[in-house]
């Protein structure tokens, strides 16, 4: 029997041409992603690995800055804690508050398309109006909310000037901009196959049964992908947070970002600002995997065994 | 037969054009409209544009054909309002006749970022100058200085020198804003309101305290609504190269010793400053202090004085001419008296002359210009325009004997402290003085919230600013 080996074919001229001016067509964005992108996440590596203030050239340290961040660095450990809480908290939360207002955004009421531009307003906003208008709502001498409070005779809310409730209020703030994931949640929810509600109303389903049992499963994939954007979000939040509390009170917001500002920009410590710069990939790109070896449990994909 | 037009000609077509397209919109523009050229009047060159923008644009001054970049953070009105009238003054030509110099507000940031580029801009002022000197990016004016026929060292008020020297070398000259730094202003119509004699004003912080506790109000809900002292606002707030430390005059300690590189946090009077902190603050309460000046400011240097629910604070002699211009309705009642002390220093005056100075960045093709600079803002007409325009004095101490605190209400008490201090401090030049700054305000809040003892704090910011300081290659 004749044995056919395989041989590497050459690019036809034709080929070849298309080639080079498909490259040609793709290389300002190439170029910008080459300068932009790879570049600096090149140089970001070898930083990490250098003693360097921006203003004198790179001393290569070796795995110092690494050791120092886990070994010696006491704010460390707080950053970590408080990024923790945001995320493990923040994150879920945020998506089940999108997932229920796109729910209710689903059903047939007069004025529905009114109301799905109210909910998805504040995530237009830009962030430092967000900030600035929350500063006020939540003051606690002269904000909105409690002056409603005392209004009603209660007790006033120190929302961001008492250290365990800031971190909460900030959520808060996170889940009332959570319109981007509304909108995706919505696209699903209209691509739930109509059959399904009608064949469980004819079982005798309930509307909580319908929910629970084809609403949710049906939009599992896409509560997936909300839930690993809402943690890398998470991980990376620095306006509000900065422009609300400054990282107070008390270091209770102070974030894993805002530290990594503080190092790089106001202690000039850009190599062990980019070392953090990595760890938190190292950090998020673990947490991704764990979400999605953890999803096979929870997300049904109707397309088939993935 | 005719060839036929194809969707991928059609498409291949459409691609040259906008990829021309771009190209063309990326080319050079037309060059821009000369700028008028500056009348002999005015002195002043605005460029041509019209159009409106957040971004902040340069001043531009002078006429000369020698370009001088300058950068500060003096705020909107400082590049236009006074250099616009200090390029009016006939010694501006005889200065800077040779230059044209852009005046541009700048961040931080902004400037380090462009030094790390390679493309900084000829100087800069009030900036973390340390920062510079210590690694090495400014120019010495040593030289420039020795040759000079208009000052000499011992013109200006020694204590400011500290700000612009560094390992024995001059980098700049008292610049622009320098003089004293430390007062209690105090607003005597809320001391008389909640009975208190104003004219006993307190001398320790034990007798400040008193006063403290009676001043510091609530309402029913028990929010803050007066604060009596605010220990962390104004010059309370943290740690300056430019502007020294408050528990350093007060105390009376050093708290970095340059020529060692060597900390001295964790010693006794750095505890009893934080023991004082925390009997301050459980007067106040430390949620209430946070939600106070979230209201009246965001964080601390805010408004909370002008809006009359501060009573008493540490500030510097530039706070005279700033209350004329931001509240002159409380003018009348403000009086300025020395900071405190503790007890066992009853009768000490301390003062500290701080200020800025004018740095030359490397790379620059005109120093003689920007130390030209320095010598005409110190000359008496330009501090003079400088002083009615920003509230700014100069460190030139002919100037100082002679000048009329009668303009600016408040401004007599520092100039008669430049006399009668019985204790001189300067500024001490830490190189990572942004992180001890930083640490100080944390550990000083664990000890406010009974998180940390005021020995443990000591101790602690001893310690991390030490790693600190090796961690970024300033000791071993």
């Amino acid at each position: 029997m004749a044995v056919t080996t395989a041989k590497r074919q050459k690019m036809s001229r034709m080929e070849r041409r298309n080639f080079w001016l498909g490259l040609a067509f793709i290389s300002p964005w190439l170029i910008g992603f080459l300068l932009w992108t790879v570049f600096p996440l090149v140089s970001s590596i070898y930083y990490s690995f250098t003693r360097y203030d921006l203003l004198r050239p790179p001393v290569f340290i070796g795995l110092a800055n690494f050791v120092e961040i886990f070994t010696r660095d006491k704010t460390f450990g707080v950053v970590a804690s408080n990024t923790l809480y945001y995320v493990l908290i923040g994150g879920p939360l945020s998506v089940v508050a999108a997932f229920l207002l796109a729910s209710l955004l689903n059903l047939k009421i007069k004025g529905r398309s009114v109301f799905r531009a109210i909910f998805f307003f504040p995530a237009i906003v830009p962030a430092v109006v967000v900030a600035m208008i929350w500063s006020y709502l939540l003051n606690t001498q002269y904000g909105l909310v409690n002056g409603a409070l005392q209004a009603m005779g209660m007790q006033v809310i120190r929302f961001l000037s008492q250290p365990s409730l800031a971190k909460p209020s900030l959520i808060m703030i996170n889940m009332w901009a959570s319109g981007t994931a509304m909108v995706i949640f919505l696209a699903t929810l209209q691509d739930v196959p109509r059959e399904y509600y009608e064949a469980a109303t004819v079982d005798g389903a309930n509307a909580w049964h319908k929910f629970w049992n084809i609403t949710i499963p049906m939009s599992s994939p896409i509560i997936l992908y909300n839930l690993v954007m809402a943690f890398i979000w998470g991980f990376q939040d620095f306006t509000l947070p900065q422009l609300l509390t400054g990282g107070g009170p008390n270091q209770a917001t102070l974030f894993y970002s805002l530290y990594l500002y503080l190092n790089a920009f106001v202690y000039l410590r850009m190599g062990k600002a980019a070392a953090l710069a990595w760890i938190l990939f190292a950090i998020i790109v673990v947490f991704t995997l764990i979400t999605f070896r953890l999803s096979g449990r929870w997300v049904y994909y109707g397309g088939g065994d993935d | 037969m005719a060839k036929k037009f194809s969707r991928r000609d059609f498409l291949k077509g459409a691609s040259l054009a906008v990829a021309g397209g771009v190209l063309a919109a990326c080319g050079p523009t037309t060059a821009p409209t000369a700028a008028p050229e500056a009348t002999a009047t005015s002195g002043v060159v605005q460029p041509p544009t019209a159009v409106p923008t957040l971004v902040p644009t340069a001043v531009l001054v002078g006429t000369g054909t020698k370009e001088l970049n300058f950068w500060t953070q003096w705020g909107a009105g400082y590049p236009d309002k006074v250099w616009g009238e200090l390029a009016k003054l006939p010694e501006f030509k005889d200065y800077l006749g040779d230059y044209k110099l852009s005046v541009l507000n700048k961040s931080e940031d902004n400037l380090v970022t462009s030094l790390a580029a390679g493309v900084p801009p000829d100087c800069g002022a009030n900036y973390n100058y340390l920062d510079y000197m210590a690694r090495d990016v400014c120019l010495p004016i040593d030289d420039l200085f020795a040759a000079s026929k208009h000052f000499k060292k011992a013109d200006f008020l020694e204590p400011v020198w500290a700000v612009s020297t560094h390992k024995g070398k001059i980098y700049g000259m008292p610049f622009n804003e320098c003089f004293v730094r430390y007062g209690m202003m105090i607003n005597t119509k809320l001391v008389k309101d909640a009975g208190l004699d104003a004219d006993k004003v307190p001398e320790t912080w034990d007798e400040l305290l008193d006063w403290h506790k009676v001043l510091t109000k609530f309402d029913s809900a028990k929010n803050l609504k007066i604060v009596g002292f605010d220990p962390t606002d104004f010059m309370m707030d943290s740690v300056w190269s430019t502007d020294g430390w408050a528990p350093g005059v007060s105390w009376d300690f050093t708290y970095y010793d340059e020529a060692n590189a060597k900390f001295n946090l964790n010693n006794d009077q750095m505890i009893d400053c934080f023991t004082n902190h925390k009997k301050f603050m459980d007067v106040i309460g430390a949620d209430n202090l946070a939600g106070l000046h979230a209201a009246e400011g965001q964080g601390v240097w805010g408004p909370a004085f002008d809006a009359q629910v501060e009573t008493v604070v540490l500030q510097g002699y530039w706070a005279c001419g700033q209350e004329v211009v931001s509240k002159p309705e409380i003018v009348p009642f403000l009086k300025y008296t020395w900071i405190p002390v503790p007890a066992a220093r009853k009768g000490v005056k301390a003062q500290l002359a701080g200020g800025h100075t004018l740095l030359t960045f490397k790379g620059t093709k005109v120093p003689e210009g920007t130390y030209a600079m320095q010598e005409f803002c110190n000359t008496k007409v330009a501090s003079d325009v400088i002083f009615k325009l920003a509230g700014f004095l100069p460190a030139v101490k002919s100037y100082l004997d002679t000048f009329d605190t009668s303009t600016t209400p408040g401004l007599d008490f520092f100039f008669k402290s430049s006399k009668e201090a019985t204790e001189w401090h300067g500024p001490e030049q830490c190189p990572i003085v942004n992180f001890v700054g930083k640490t100080y305000i944390e550990v000083r809040e664990k000890v406010a919230r009974g998180q940390m003892t005021p020995q443990e704090a000591a101790k602690d910011l001893q310690d991390r600013c030490t790693e600190e300081l090796k961690n970024a290659g300033f000791s071993s």
